[in-house]
């Protein structure tokens, strides 16, 4: 059965329906001809008797019980728009096998991390079939400790960035509504912003110390603030826009007007925000291990730090680090804008 | 308007302050190890080290070194004889004794903000810094300009031809320069400016025109790049809305669509960062600077800092903190104006 | 319009090149130098500067009483003539009478005369105008110099202005300098000190024009800049641009006819060293440090351009060693026993001398001949040197029976070391002490150079003795003093120690046992916290052995030959170990041993008499330059 036809109900079985074969001998050949009004022509539609014509819908109880509704689910739709940007995928799936590999890369290689052993001899080889990435100033072999250091900077950037964004997030989105706040975290903001980086995070080093945790804590207590005034400027653009009146005539709470009226133009911005937070995260290390504030062996970071020395004569130091964090952000810069437009409902089609 | 303005400026003075002090307090918490030179460490003995630190009044606590710098900022000098703080002077105005000049010589009030003691030993803090933020502020304004406009005319090409050769090549510059560490990049233009166009390497005041480009080149590079993400990102975000749909409908050409339209509603956001990029060229750029020897403030903070040069890292985070205030204002105001919708002062309710 | 003016730039630049390649090598008459912009100078005021990075550029402005010459003797400068009388505590310089003050454009401003000496070391010495700098060697030596100096101290603390505004009255009265006349200075020492013109280099003896504190006063002084100072040396600074370049013009009114000056030195300012390579590529610089990469990539490719252009530096004024700490505390502050109990066994510290191959590690600072940088003395050479031209560290190598070059690491032997590793385990076994024990080795993090050099002394120490010690490597984060010497966190630090003036005692004397004022044992090594009875007899035997040297003063042979055995004594002891030295590959325009050379004082910067080759100098015009230097 055809997907908009009913089954047909005892009652109408039995009536005749009519046929409305087409009788070639009356097509009208010449329908531009200026015929003069008031002819009739023979069996065309006007002379049909209106029992032939029209029908009386009928009441199917069943059918009354439809009611409209499309099984549209915001979240899924999104993911099934991402899914048709094929090289965002692409991407996606290659950072999980980069992912992935950073675990494997030590297991297939023979040397092991946790036992490279300084050999002057070694210095500064390139890559052969011995070691597949060369080695490093000190002898030791480049392919381990490229993908274990792509291990720790992951982990951390995905820490930071996370965090960075939520705090970010939540606390622009109050700045930027609530107007009595604005004051106070406007002057927060420039006081944070202004006090030299050097001195806090020397401080911070000196006096909690030096872990990974430190350093990621630290990171976030500071880097919300890049996003926090980007979300309050957007929020200022949505604070005042018609509904938002309404909503706040109606008495709706602060939280829901937030997330329900607002957040939603921000999806696509924080996203690329979070994309980007994550090479900036591995970025801001390498700033970090120059002030001496990192207590890492081996970060991403810390490896283009050191390359800076040794690359225009030994290019395989910077080069093999340089691509795996270009892939990192290339992935995250395409598949943050995939996402950002998948978010926006008006490609949900 | 107005009223809001003098709040918020008076309040972002207050803030200027607190971010001095804190600063002030900050810094005398960092080990006073920092106030030597490392030959000098290798040899001192402590009590060398104590009476050097005495000598400069670094042993008081830090409330009463606090004190006596604002004490100290504001000075009435009288030339080639006293000098009185703005408290002595009020004291001796009060007590009925007068003030002391004798020969009558020249005498005015003076901003003191204390003297260099590393960088530029023994000048006025005021002076290194006015010789030194001219250059960073041509070489910034410059760079910004051309990265302003050619960020915001490719992430328009970039939106324009979504998803085209263009966007990816845009795309792929993007990635280049964020994935590529700021000095390996200068490293590479130093060579191919040099060695193949013969540009020079490093900065010379008597070359001035020649020696600028090279860096000029750095400095756009990494800003070119950020301006055309968020460009192209807010551009496509416009895109999408109901108005630009019946404008095509209507029939305007692509181009005014994206000219008249889309980007002025998306550089809303990004005009909220200009004030703030442009008065902050004052500052220069840490890395861009010290590659090419330009003799600008971007190195100063951070050479001042480690060095314990207390006076100058006090004047300079006055100065940066100012002007950031003063441009994070500067830059709401430009949003509104923008966008008129857009209001500071929440005439829609106030929460 | 651009592409045609870059490709005419390109061409006239290969065609320019290629006229000078043509040319052949000639002198360089407008040399230029670099320093990287961390070490840009700071003060301008030589007597309260107490840097390399200020005294650098210093000395090519101000002339002191004396200079040094290639091979690190005395030789006149302001002063022609100096001695002492009987006792040794009157000492007499005949100066010079047309010496001149220029300002920096080179006009001439004063006379330079006796007077300016005592201005000089006036300044110095008073409290309020140069806050204690560069006081502690004139006060030792100089008679009446410290009672001065508190005087001025009292009168700061009361009425600051008045000590600002002090003139020579009072300093004349109570100080041991007298300006006989215009052109001769007389100095009265509080003792027979020798070795006092060595310290006549340093600038805490650098005179001051009177005419000029008069103009400026002495706190314009305090902050003068280059185009307020007044300059009596080979050049005078003409222009400056902080932390980018500075360009020094020959004085033409300097005194010394026979010095050979350049016309012009830049000293360009440069981001870090690899720049600078950059930078000496492109005949911007005239020599260059190389750093690891660089060197290693022209000394492994015979191809490469520079491959036959590598010069060895010459160490640098420091001799480095492991100082031990004798009395460690754990970071909860109790006492390490462990260790102090390991260090303080003799045996185990002779296990360390000869037990340990520092090839390997010595390989990380110069990786071509590690051995270059040996050291197995304490004191640095060039410091004193006999009658007969026998350096002061032949006669230390002679009582402890090493000698340099012999092309391995003398110091190592595997039998000896053997027996004392066996001796320290059942010593140890005694005191109940738990093996391997665990020793600190603390560097500064962030910095993946020192951490590199950390792992291969790791490796070099626990080959052989891995049984008795275990090197643990620690980070700090800024300050080495006051977050591991101060609580004692150390179990040894690597430091070196610079000569300050030309005699033995200068080194030896900072490990003495029981005196104030020796550095090392104070700051680095606790030795006077120490309670083992082994160890306070050892350094009670050689402090006895440093007392006996000291007085010696007439017979400077002697005098050395008996700091010499004092100083075998103490390696004997093992009660500090010598390291090493810091020897460093160039690539330079400059023969190096035509410059200064000294172990003490500021003048190795000193732009005179430099032999130049503006294509570079070979690996083996060195050598044979090298040759003819010792052999003279």
């Amino acid at each position: 059965m055809a997907k908009n036809e009913r089954k047909k109900t005892p009652q109408e079985m039995q009536e005749p329906v009519v046929d409305l074969t087409i009788d070639y001998g009356t097509v009208d050949t010449e329908p531009e001809k200026e015929r003069p009004m008031g002819r009739e022509y023979p069996q065309s539609r006007n002379r049909m008797p209106e029992s032939q014509l029209f029908e009386f819908a009928a009441y199917h109880s069943q059918d009354a019980e439809r009611i409209g509704y499309s099984n549209y689910s915001y979240w899924k739709s999104v993911w099934q728009n991402f899914l048709k940007k094929k090289p965002a995928v692409i991407m996606l799936c290659v950072f999980i096998l980069l992912f992935i590999f950073t675990y494997v890369a030590e297991w297939i290689s023979p040397y092991k991390i946790a036992e490279l052993q300084q050999d002057n001899q070694q210095i500064f080889l390139t890559p052969s079939s011995e070691h597949w990435f060369g080695t490093t100033q000190a002898g030791k072999d480049y392919w381990v400790i490229t993908w274990y250091a792509t291990r720790v900077s992951i982990g951390l950037a995905a820490l930071v960035a996370v965090g960075q964004i939520v705090a970010g997030t939540v606390i622009g989105l109050v700045w930027g509504y609530v107007r009595k706040l604005d004051g106070f975290f406007t002057e927060l903001y420039n006081l944070i912003d202004n006090i030299p980086t050097i001195i806090y995070m020397t401080l911070i080093a000196l006096m909690v110390g030096q872990s990974v945790g430190i350093m990621a804590a630290a990171m976030i207590g500071f880097g919300w603030l890049g996003t926090a005034r980007n979300v309050r400027n957007l929020v200022f653009m949505y604070r005042d826009r018609e509904y938002n009146l309404a909503s706040r005539c109606l008495g709706t709470g602060l939280w829901r007007t937030l997330f329900r009226n607002i957040f939603p133009y921000l999806i696509s911005v924080i996203i690329l925000r979070l994309t980007l937070a994550i090479p900036g995260t591995i970025a801001y290390e390498t700033t970090l291990s120059y002030l001496g504030l990192i207590s890492e062996e081996y970060s991403l970071g810390i490896l283009l730090k050191n390359s800076r020395d040794y690359f225009l004569r030994f290019p395989h130091m910077l080069v093999f680090p340089a691509v795996i964090v270009s892939i990192i952000t290339i992935t995250f810069y395409l598949v943050g804008n995939a996402f950002s437009d998948a978010c926006d409902p008006r490609n949900h089609v | 308007m107005l009223k809001y303005t003098l709040k918020r400026l008076f309040r972002s003075l207050v803030t200027v302050l607190l971010i001095v002090s804190i600063v002030f307090l900050l810094m005398r918490l960092l080990p006073t190890d920092y106030y030597f030179r490392e030959d000098e460490l290798m040899k001192f003995t402590e009590e060398q080290k104590n009476e050097r630190l005495q000598a400069e009044g670094l042993l008081d606590p830090p409330l009463v070194q606090l004190g006596n710098f604002f004490r100290n900022m504001v000075q009435y000098q009288i030339k080639k004889g006293r000098t009185y703080s703005l408290d002595q002077y009020i004291a001796a105005k009060l007590s009925g004794e007068g003030i002391d000049n004798p020969k009558n010589a020249k005498a005015s009030w003076v901003f003191n903000l204390g003297y260099s003691r590393r960088i530029a030993a023994g000048q006025p803090v005021q002076k290194v810094i006015a010789e030194k933020f001219g250059i960073s502020m041509r070489l910034g304004l410059i760079s910004l300009a051309i990265s302003l406009f050619l960020g915001v005319i490719f992430g328009v090409l970039q939106a324009r031809y979504k998803d085209g050769v263009f966007d990816h090549i845009g795309t792929a510059y993007t990635v280049f320069v964020n994935a590529v560490p700021h000095l390996v990049s200068y490293s590479l233009i130093l060579i191919i400016g040099n060695q193949i166009f013969g540009l020079p390497a490093v900065y010379s005041s008597r070359n001035e025109a020649q020696s600028m480009i090279l860096p000029v080149i750095c400095l756009a590079m990494g800003s070119t790049a950020g301006y055309m993400l968020w460009m192209r990102r807010y551009m496509v975000d416009e895109l999408n809305k109901d108005y630009i749909r019946l404008a095509k409908l209507k029939g305007l050409s692509t181009t005014k669509i994206m000219f008249r339209h889309v980007l002025r509603n998306a550089f809303v956001p990004l005009a909220q960062y200009l004030p703030y990029s442009i008065l902050l060229t004052v500052g220069g750029s840490l890395l861009v600077e010290s590659f090419f020897a330009i003799p600008g403030m971007g190195p100063m903070l951070s050479q001042a800092i480690p060095r314990y040069d207390l006076n100058l890292v006090q004047a300079i985070v006055m100065l940066y903190a100012g002007l950031g205030v003063i441009g994070v204002f500067l830059g709401d105001l430009l949003m509104c104006l923008f966008d008129p919708r857009i209001s500071l002062i929440g005439k829609g309710e106030a929460r | 319009m651009k592409k045609i003016l870059s490709l005419v730039l390109a061409l006239s630049l290969v065609l320019s090149m290629a006229l000078v390649s043509s040319a052949s090598a000639e002198k360089i008459t407008d040399y230029v130098d670099y320093q990287t912009q961390a070490n840009e100078i700071e003060y301008w005021c030589i007597q309260h500067s107490q840097g390399a990075v200020d005294l650098n550029v210093l000395c090519n402005c101000i002339d002191g009483l004396l200079t040094n010459d290639p091979k690190g003797a005395l030789i006149p400068c302001v002063a022609t003539e100096w001695s002492a009388n009987e006792d040794g505590t009157v000492w007499t310089f005949k100066l010079r009478d047309n010496v001149k003050w220029v300002d920096y454009e080179g006009e001439e401003m004063a006379d330079c005369v006796a007077e300016d000496f005592l201005w000089g070391l006036e300044f110095v010495l008073n409290y309020a105008k140069n806050e204690a700098a560069n006081t502690s060697m004139p006060i030792e030596m100089i008679a009446g110099a410290g009672e001065y100096y508190e005087y001025t101290k009292a009168l700061a603390e009361s009425d600051n202005q008045a000590a600002l505004d002090l003139d020579l009255e009072k300093f004349k009265e109570m100080v041991g300098i007298k300006a006989v006349d215009d052109y001769t200075l007389e100095y009265t020492l509080s003792g027979p000190y020798s070795y006092f013109p060595t310290v006549a280099t340093y600038s805490c003896l650098s005179p001051i024009s009177g005419a000029l504190l008069e103009e400026i006063g002495a706190d314009g002084y305090r902050n003068v800049t280059y185009d307020t100072l007044w300059y009596n040396g080979p050049y005078y600074v003409s222009e400056f641009v902080d932390r980018s370049y500075k360009i020094l013009t020959a004085n033409p009114l300097y005194y010394n006819d026979e010095d050979e000056l350049f016309n012009t030195v830049k000293v360009q300012m440069v981001e870090s060293a690899d720049q600078a390579f950059l930078l000496y590529e492109a005949g911007e610089i005239d020599n260059v440090t190389l750093n690891q990469a660089n060197l290693t990539a022209i000394y492994n490719n015979a191809d490469d351009k520079f491959h036959d252009y590598l010069v060895e530096a010459r160490p640098t004024k420091y001799s480095y060693q492991f100082h031990f700490n004798y009395n460690r505390l754990n970071e909860d502050g109790t006492e390490d026993t462990a260790w102090n109990t390991l260090i303080a066994n003799e045996n185990f510290r002779k296990a360390w001398y000869y037990g340990i191959d520092l090839t390997e590690w010595l390989a990380r600072t110069n990786f071509i001949n590690p051995l270059s940088c040996e050291n197995y003395a304490y004191t640095n050479t060039g410091v004193a040197v006999t009658s007969d031209g026998t350096d002061y560290v032949d006669l230390v190598l002679k009582e402890i029976g090493l000698s340099n070059g012999t092309g391995t690491y003398a110091r190592y032997d595997a039998d000896k070391a053997a027996e004392y590793i066996a001796a320290a385990k059942a010593d140890m076994e005694a005191a109940g002490v738990a093996l391997p024990v665990k020793a600190h080795y603390w560097i500064v993090s962030g910095n993946q150079t020192a951490l590199d050099s950390a792992e291969v002394l790791k490796k070099c120490v626990e080959d052989q003795l891995g049984d008795l010690v275990e090197l643990q490597i620690d980070t700090y984060v800024s300050s080495l003093a006051q977050e591991v010497r101060n609580p004692h966190l150390q179990s040894f630090v690597i430091n070196g120690w610079g000569a300050d003036f030309g005699d033995p005692i200068n080194f030896v004397g900072q490990e003495t046992y029981g005196e104030d004022n020796a550095y090392y044992s104070q700051y680095y090594s606790n030795a006077n916290l120490a309670t083992d009875e082994n160890l306070i007899a050892a350094y009670k035997e050689f402090t006895d052995l440093v007392t006996e040297a000291k007085a010696i003063n007439g017979d400077l042979d002697a005098r050395y030959a008996a700091f010499a055995k004092a100083e075998a004594c103490m390696i004997d002891h093992c009660l500090v170990i010598p390291a090493y030295v810091n020897v460093g590959w160039t690539l330079t325009k400059v023969n190096p041993y035509s410059q200064i050379y000294c172990a003490y004082g500021m003048m190795s910067y000193r732009y005179v008499n430099y032999e130049t080759n503006s294509d570079g100098y070979t690996t083996e015009e060195i050598a044979q330059l090298k040759a003819a230097y010792e052999g003279k």
